[in-house]
């Protein structure tokens, strides 16, 4: 997408383009061209010796089973965290647009969580399902459920994509808020007169005019789930038990970070940075023709 | 042509500005926080004090990967602490990488002359080479048994169990008095392999557990012993005698310090927050043996260790072997022991503490000390462990046995899983040092 | 006015109560495990205040130092806030507006920086912050001069805000604001003999103020939230910030936390961004959906 009235100027854009390029070379473009190499490297910790071995890192882990694994964990947790982060933001954004007093004071703690930390959001959610000393957790085995996250994949799972839905939860509901409050009250009106129910009118008029704002959200989200929720899965699980929760960034983490294996771990950044740019191009290309700029 | 920004320009970074002026400064990276980190820098206040040319900075920087991992990357940008703590299990990292100075050559070369015969043996075999102790161990501790006074009186418990069987007799008493959770461990993998493989001398791994060689192969899941330890904790979960409760110790600490728990396999270290949070009478015991085991072995130093990483001035070098030698003189050492419950490192404290009259009142504290030393010379199986990549090999075990518990699998593809895993990490570590 | 009568508003009202609970149901909990007295916060379980909230809140603001941490946090979440909108406002204007050489390469070269966050390159994004010259120095090596160039930014404000802005998100979000913007608007001021830098100034930066608004609120969080990155570039206890400062207190392994303490500075690091958020509420959602459509 390019603009007809265009400025011409010999070094102004150069200029303005300069301060984002210097910094993106000094602490993206080098750091990546380090992680690159690296990827074909076997290392010591502290870098004294470096073997180079070609491609083996990639080899060893695309023919690994707990890479895959990582692969599809972090597909469902994204899909799964996602789709319960949007379905409750819609949701309370409806009740919301429909209650009539104390819409302000609750809408305030409802963005409480967007503010918390995720290294500290792990945590307040611990306390609520650790199978020792949460509440919630308690309460489940009063009533019979032998919940345990320390043990259970599904349970630990379960409890990541709750505590990162909720992260992302304030962020949608504030967004679908504001998107239900510009629909104008005389087209829902309207509707009603001819007949509409509130679940008829609901989806034939208030799901097509939120669809852009859904379309935001859903990439939003996406990276949120994909990138942001390292913290939440360091305080929770660290990636377990087993793997079920070692999504592709924390193995990242995990692996070159905590268990010192650097050129593995750069591999899985390369990896990561070829899927990230794969799907930015897609975006340019085929998500933003679709799309028409007024 | 040389020019520096940035640091000089802040006026925060005044404090760094005023230290240069002193004759000797560095900085000591640790992972204690809460209680124990206020220990620490009040004992590195009165070093600093004491000792007018020197400033220690003692710097909190989280979790044990925290303090190794950030000292790595500052190492390698050449900016690395002075001194920092290592968790046991990765002091092989340290050892081999050539980073770490080791202490057999710092302490003589700046005049001060330590009786390493005086040290806690276990702690002294992890943290050697060949030529001697290239670490200083600091906060050690080991598992022991901490369990509920009131909840054995209440199931009729009269004595504390010392084997296994034991164990499980004691168990069924305690579920029977009502008690949701009889046992739980805090981290289970050093409770359940390490000290237990050390305990009855068994080898884990090829290379005398890695002692004598980098490249070794775990050999645990031939082990009938070992085998039959992890099938029977299979079989006490299924019936509710034992809880997992996570791998490291906060799960276990909360169940015990909550009455959920009566008895818990846990580090000697945990006396602080149990002291501070249990509402109820608590003792100690020894880690449990098998019977029939003739003379228990020592069981396995956990904790962390002193390095000393290479790159400081001579001055500082010299600052930090003073610093370390004043760690372990009997009054700091006996301040540290007393007030976190990691056992003394020098038998010279040990012996002070008791000629006090501390273990008086205070039994549970001299038992991990006692359970470290025993059994006579250590034999080729407990003298400690040494592998590369540790925290992977750590993790992958982990992982693999939370399959067992869950019931994903069963006890023999779960361990023969977790050595051929475990193997392939050795040998990627294997060829990261070049062997 | 719809059904506004009926049993219907009172249901919603009823159920977003319902829900505002669940979702406040982890900070409540923080909240009544700062009221427990010291060793017993365990016990928070059943949500039974153990009535020591104010003395423990007071004394979680000495012990931590939080004062300090939250002035750190302020600054680097403002310096990355300021200084990422200053260079991507610019940038997308030079991209979208201008047609010059390269501009198809630059153009990549900054959007595949989009989404890559830095702790999957953590440990060469630290060398660089040891010396931000060293590509600069690596190359002139590689070119034969001898030169020794030094810019440490560990244990400073640089290193905590400016590798944290080098990816393109605002630029993303101004580019799609600049498309949206009517082409007769630059024509116009062409015809009226306004250069680049004028129409820049007087015309597209106030249009853009709801896009920055709703920007400054999203970076503002992201920097705030930061933990690994300030974790390792800082030593100095002087420059830790308030979230690093709650996670460190949560990660140690060899005691348990002390909860009562955690929480309540946990609790008050959440404070200035949900007063952020608060203030330019209005703005947020419209100029990033209005950016985005």
């Amino acid at each position: 997408m390019q603009k007809r009235a265009l400025f011409s100027g010999s070094a102004l854009p150069y200029l303005l383009v300069l301060p984002q390029l210097a910094v993106l070379l000094v602490f993206f473009f080098w750091p990546a061209g380090q992680a690159v190499f690296q990827s074909m490297t076997i290392s010591d910790p502290f870098g004294f010796r470096v073997i180079f071995v070609g491609l083996d890192n990639f080899k060893s882990l695309l023919s690994g089973k707990e890479y895959w694994s990582s692969v599809r964990v972090t597909t469902m947790f994204t899909l799964c965290a996602t789709f319960l982060s949007l379905a409750g933001g819609f949701f309370m954004a409806v009740f919301a647009d429909r209650a009539i007093r104390g819409q302000r004071a609750l809408k305030l703690l409802l963005i409480w969580p967007y503010a918390v930390a995720p290294a500290v959001a792990g945590i307040l959610w611990l306390f609520l399902f650790h199978p020792m000393f949460g509440s919630i957790a308690l309460f489940l085995k009063a009533i019979g459920v032998p919940w345990n996250p320390s043990l259970n994949g599904t349970h630990a799972f379960v409890l990541v994509t709750l505590a990162a839905a909720w992260k992302q939860f304030s962020y949608n509901f504030v967004f679908f808020l504001a998107g239900l409050q510009a629909i104008p009250k005389s087209l829902i009106e309207a509707a009603a007169i001819d007949g509409a129910g509130p679940a008829t009118r609901m989806v034939k008029i208030v799901f097509p005019l939120l669809s852009p704002t859904t379309f935001f959200l859903v990439v939003m989200n996406f990276v949120f789930m994909f990138f942001e929720t390292f913290g939440i899965i360091h305080a929770v699980t660290q990636g377990g038990p087993g793997n079920s929760t070692n999504i592709l960034v924390y193995k990242v983490f995990r692996d070159g970070f905590i268990g010192q294996d650097l050129g593995s771990s750069s591999a899985q950044s390369v990896l990561l940075m070829i899927i990230v740019m794969v799907l930015t191009v897609f975006q340019f290309r085929y998500v933003e023709r679709k799309v028409v700029y007024a | 042509m040389s020019f520096k920004l940035g640091a000089g320009v802040l006026a925060l970074m005044a404090g760094l500005a005023a230290s240069a002026a002193q004759a000797a400064d560095f900085e000591f990276w640790h992972p204690f926080g809460g209680h124990n980190g206020e220990v620490v820098q009040q004992l590195v206040d009165k070093f600093n004090t004491e000792h007018p040319g020197i400033t220690v900075n003692a710097v909190f920087k989280g979790g044990y990967a925290e303090v190794l991992n950030g000292s790595i990357a500052a190492f390698r940008a050449g900016k690395a602490p002075g001194l920092i703590v290592v968790q046991a299990r990765n002091a092989p990292t340290m050892l081999t990488s050539g980073a770490a100075l080791p202490v057999y050559e710092l302490m003589p070369q700046a005049g001060f002359n330590v009786d390493w015969n005086d040290f806690i043996r276990p702690a002294l075999a992890m943290f050697s080479d060949d030529k001697g102790p290239v670490s200083l161990p600091f906060n050690s501790s080991t598992p022991i048994l901490w369990y509920n006074v009131d909840a054995f009186e209440k199931a009729g418990i009269a004595s504390v169990p010392q084997t296994w069987d034991d164990m499980e007799e004691a168990a069924k008493k305690i579920k029977a008095a009502g008690y949701d959770c009889a046992l739980t461990a805090g981290w289970p993998h050093w409770v359940h392999l390490d000290a237990y493989s050390q305990i009855h001398r068994i080898e884990v791994a090829t290379n005398n557990n890695g002692m004598d060689g980098w490249d070794t192969k775990f050999t645990f899941d031939t082990q009938p012993m070992y085998v039959n330890h992890i099938k029977r904790l299979k079989r006490w979960i299924d019936e509710g005698l034992y809880t997992y409760s996570g791998r490291t110790g906060q799960g276990a600490d909360a169940a015990f310090n909550s009455e959920q728990c009566a008895m818990m396999l846990e580090s000697s270290a945990a006396y602080g927050g149990i002291k501070a949070g249990a509402k109820f009478k608590f003792a100690a015991g020894y880690m449990p043996y098998e019977k029939g085991t003739e003379s228990p072995a020592n069981s396995l130093i956990g904790g962390g260790t002193l390095f000393v990483l290479k790159g400081q001035t001579d001055e500082n070098n010299k600052a930090i072997a003073t610093f370390l030698d004043y760690l372990t003189q009997v009054p700091q050492q006996i301040y540290w022991h007393k007030e976190t419950g990691y056992v003394p490192i020098s038998l010279k404290a040990y012996e002070a503490a008791k000629a006090e009259g501390y273990y008086d009142e205070n039994p549970h504290q001299e038992l991990a000390i006692l359970q470290l030393n025993r059994g006579g010379a250590p034999g080729p199986f407990n003298r400690g462990f040494r592998f590369g990549y540790a925290s992977q090999v750590y993790d992958v075990m982990s992982e693999e046995l939370e399959r067992v518990w869950s019931g994903e699998t069963d006890v023999d593809t779960a361990l023969s899983d977790s050595v051929r895993r475990g193997d392939e990490i050795i040998e990627r570590f294997v060829r990261s040092i070049g062997q | 006015m719809v059904e506004h009568t009926g049993w219907f508003d009172r249901v919603a009202t009823a159920l977003l109560i319902v829900g505002t609970i669940a979702v406040c149901l982890p900070i409540l909990l923080a909240l009544v495990v700062v009221s427990m007295p010291d060793g017993q916060e365990l016990q928070a379980v059943y949500f039974i205040p153990g009535g020591h909230f104010l003395e423990n809140m007071a004394r979680a603001w000495t012990r931590e130092d939080l004062g300090r941490q939250i002035v750190n946090s302020l600054v680097m979440a403002a310096g990355i806030t300021v200084g990422k909108i200053a260079i991507c406002i610019i940038s997308a204007f030079a991209l979208v507006y201008f047609q010059f050489r390269y501009r198809q390469i630059i153009f990549w070269m900054i959007f595949a920086t989009l989404m890559l966050p830095i702790e999957v390159r953590i440990v060469p994004t630290y060398e660089v912050a040891s010396n931000a010259l060293l590509p600069a120095q690596q190359i002139a090596t590689f070119l034969g001069f001898d030169l020794n160039l030094q810019w440490s930014l560990l244990n400073s404000y640089w290193g905590l805000t400016l590798p944290l802005i080098a990816s393109a998100t605002a630029t993303f979000l101004y580019r799609q604001f600049f498309l949206s913007v009517p082409e007769e608007l630059c024509e116009a001021a062409r015809i009226d003999g306004a250069g680049p830098l004028t129409f820049f100034f007087y015309i597209l930066l106030p249009m853009s103020l709801t896009t920055t608004a709703a920007l400054s609120v999203i970076l503002f969080i992201y920097g705030w939230n930061q933990y690994l990155w300030p974790l390792l570039i800082t030593t100095d206890s002087s420059m830790s910030t308030v979230v690093v400062g709650v996670a460190q207190q949560i990660a140690v392994d060899e005691a348990d936390p002390k909860w009562n303490m955690v929480m309540a500075a946990a609790i008050i690091a959440t404070l200035p961004p949900v007063l952020v958020v608060l203030l330019l509420q209005r703005w947020f959602v419209k100029g990033l959906v209005d950016a985005e459509k």
